[in-house]
């Protein structure tokens, strides 16, 4: 939701920050702690729930068979949607959150657009014919300041959490290829996920830089940059939000910054990830 | 997604013959070749800028720009009173609109805007707005659109090189020109200015591992960067390099644009 804040509350905000003081008593690269809940969507193929403070994003990817591109006849695609909830606040009523909905969507095909990034190759069946569609969609229930590292989170972990059915491709009398589901329902492949970045947002306010801004540290931000981090520290994508301008030594500074606090979470969920594997699915309830 | 049925559509399961061949031979050529491009440009070499200023009449601004065989034709309208109350602010507002035109690109676009140019637009935004006098128009708006003729490659730069000198035609109040420019990384080169079949594409199958796009828009005289954006995967290292020969890239482009602006200039007091 969009905070207001008086002139001298953006001041007070910023000078802390500048100080190394944040309101929430974090230091400057802090994240806020990351609850994490996998397979919450009984009926998506792989789904994730992601708390990072008070923003809130359901994630689920879905499977369906279709053609692939004529450019890239044995590769899959993914699809990326966002979805921002008219429950999470009234300005994203009716057609109120399509900006951002399309920035987030944009900026996460982006991303994900490298090749490093997802093997697509998994996900061709019949060159040419037929292939997987990974539909990712995204939920944003709450937003409580830095949505877009809650969604790139939402979206590696469902992804993690993904089981593609394996398929038989049998020739037909006619001599065509067809594609049969196997009778073992606990067949399956997984992707790997690896390499799938994770997006690091900072915020300039002031003289000081800060990751994870709350809502009210983003009322104030003037530029901020996001960029998309891979586990080795490689970027695939970035970009400068909001409109600001920032000086060239500062922007050197910033990606340093997000390569090394993108490095970190990315080990931090992956331990996340693994954890919540095994645990029991609570579900809204909790 | 509503389409427009007065308009003669083409048939919506078409595709473009072009993405069927697969190697086409222009993309199998190494980028470099003894120093020299594919087009005989050396690495650091802009092509060729041509540059206009008043091209529309009923707008209150406008400008022409060529880079190469990149053309792209921007209009800049206002500032105008904004109408509805709940839109009020003590600021002026921008609003960029960014499109592809149907014929510009090899494969067809919709006149529809889609997501890539409703997310260019907003790039457009917040590429342009750290350079204008937002205070000098309260509770007015100013309209930008941009619109791309001709895509040669490097056309999101054009269009912002455009739009900030419709901006100034306008008399638009800016703290500075904001100048942009791209570099390509394809591994062992940096080359700037990049021609359509340069640029970075994901598509291309035989890319090394560390591939890349880089776009800044630079503010010259304040020393800042209003835009940045990147795709492919980049090492940090490479991203400050490739940064630092963009703002460069800008530093040139800002001098051949101060001189279109002058010639202007002379030409009204003459």
């Amino acid at each position: 939701m969009d905070v207001i804040l008086s002139k001298s509350e953006k001041i007070f905000l910023t000078h802390g920050i500048e100080e190394g003081i944040r309101e929430d008593g974090r230091a400057p690269d802090d994240y806020r702690t990351i609850d994490l809940e996998l397979s919450v969507v009984p009926n998506a193929n792989g789904s994730s729930r992601i708390k990072l403070g008070n923003s809130d994003v359901l994630a689920g990817v879905k499977c369906e068979i279709g053609e692939p591109d004529p450019g890239r006849p044995n590769e899959g695609k993914i699809i990326f949607n966002v979805d921002c909830s008219a429950n999470a606040g009234t300005e994203w009523e009716g057609r109120g959150g399509d900006d951002l909905e399309i920035e987030i969507s944009e900026f996460l095909s982006k991303a994900y657009s490298n090749k490093s990034c997802l093997d697509l190759q998994i996900l061709g069946l019949i060159p040419g014919e037929q292939c997987w569609h990974l539909y990712i969609d995204v939920l944003i229930l709450r937003n409580g300041g830095n949505i877009l590292d809650a969604v790139s989170l939402a979206v590696k972990s469902a992804l993690y959490d993904t089981e593609i059915p394996k398929v038989l491709i049998k020739m037909s009398e006619k001599g065509q290829s067809e594609v049969e589901l196997t009778d073992n329902p606990s067949d399956y492949i997984i992707m790997s996920t690896e390499n799938c970045p994770i997006f690091v947002s900072i915020c300039k306010l002031g003289k000081g830089h800060v990751v994870d801004a709350t809502a009210k540290e983003s009322a104030c931000t003037m530029a901020k940059i996001v960029s998309a981090v891979r586990k080795d520290g490689m970027i695939t994508a970035s970009q400068k939000k909001c409109s600001g301008s920032l000086q060239e030594s500062s922007v050197l500074e910033m990606y340093e910054h997000c390569r090394k606090v993108g490095m970190e979470l990315n080990k931090t969920l992956i331990s996340k990830l693994s954890e919540a594997k095994n645990a029991p699915i609570v579900g809204f309830l909790a | 997604m509503p389409t427009d049925t007065k308009r003669l559509p083409v048939p919506e399961t078409s595709i473009c013959p072009s993405t069927l061949i697969e190697d086409i031979s222009a993309k199998k050529l190494p980028l470099i070749s003894n120093n020299k491009r594919r087009d005989d440009r050396l690495c650091t070499q802009l092509r060729h800028v041509y540059a206009k200023l008043k091209v529309i009449s009923q707008a209150q601004g406008s400008a022409y720009i060529e880079i190469g065989n990149t053309k792209v034709i921007c209009s800049v309208y206002g500032p105008r009173e904004v109408k509805k109350r709940d839109e009020f602010s003590m600021d002026g507002q921008l609003c960029c609109d960014f499109k592809f035109a149907t014929f510009s690109c090899p494969q067809r676009r919709s006149h529809l805007s889609d997501n890539e140019e409703k997310e260019l637009s907003q790039q457009l935004l917040n590429a342009l707005s750290p350079a204008v006098c937002l205070n000098k128009f309260p509770k007015a708006r100013v309209e930008i659109f941009a619109l791309v003729l001709e895509n040669d490659g490097s056309a999101f730069s054009a269009a912002i090189n455009c739009a900030s000198l419709a901006l100034v035609d306008a008399s638009i109040e800016l703290y500075d020109i904001p100048v942009a420019a791209c570099v390509r990384y394809d591994g062992v080169n940096l080359i700037v200015d990049p021609q359509l079949n340069e640029e970075y594409s994901h598509q291309e199958s035989n890319l090394s591992e560390e591939n890349g796009q880089v776009l800044v828009a630079y503010l010259p005289v304040l020393k800042q960067i209003s835009a940045l954006n990147h795709v492919g995967c980049l090492s940090s290292k490479v991203l400050n390099q490739s940064m630092k020969l963009c703002i460069e890239a800008t530093q040139k482009m800002h001098t051949i644009f101060q001189e279109c602006i002058k010639e202007k200039v002379k030409s009204i007091m003459d």
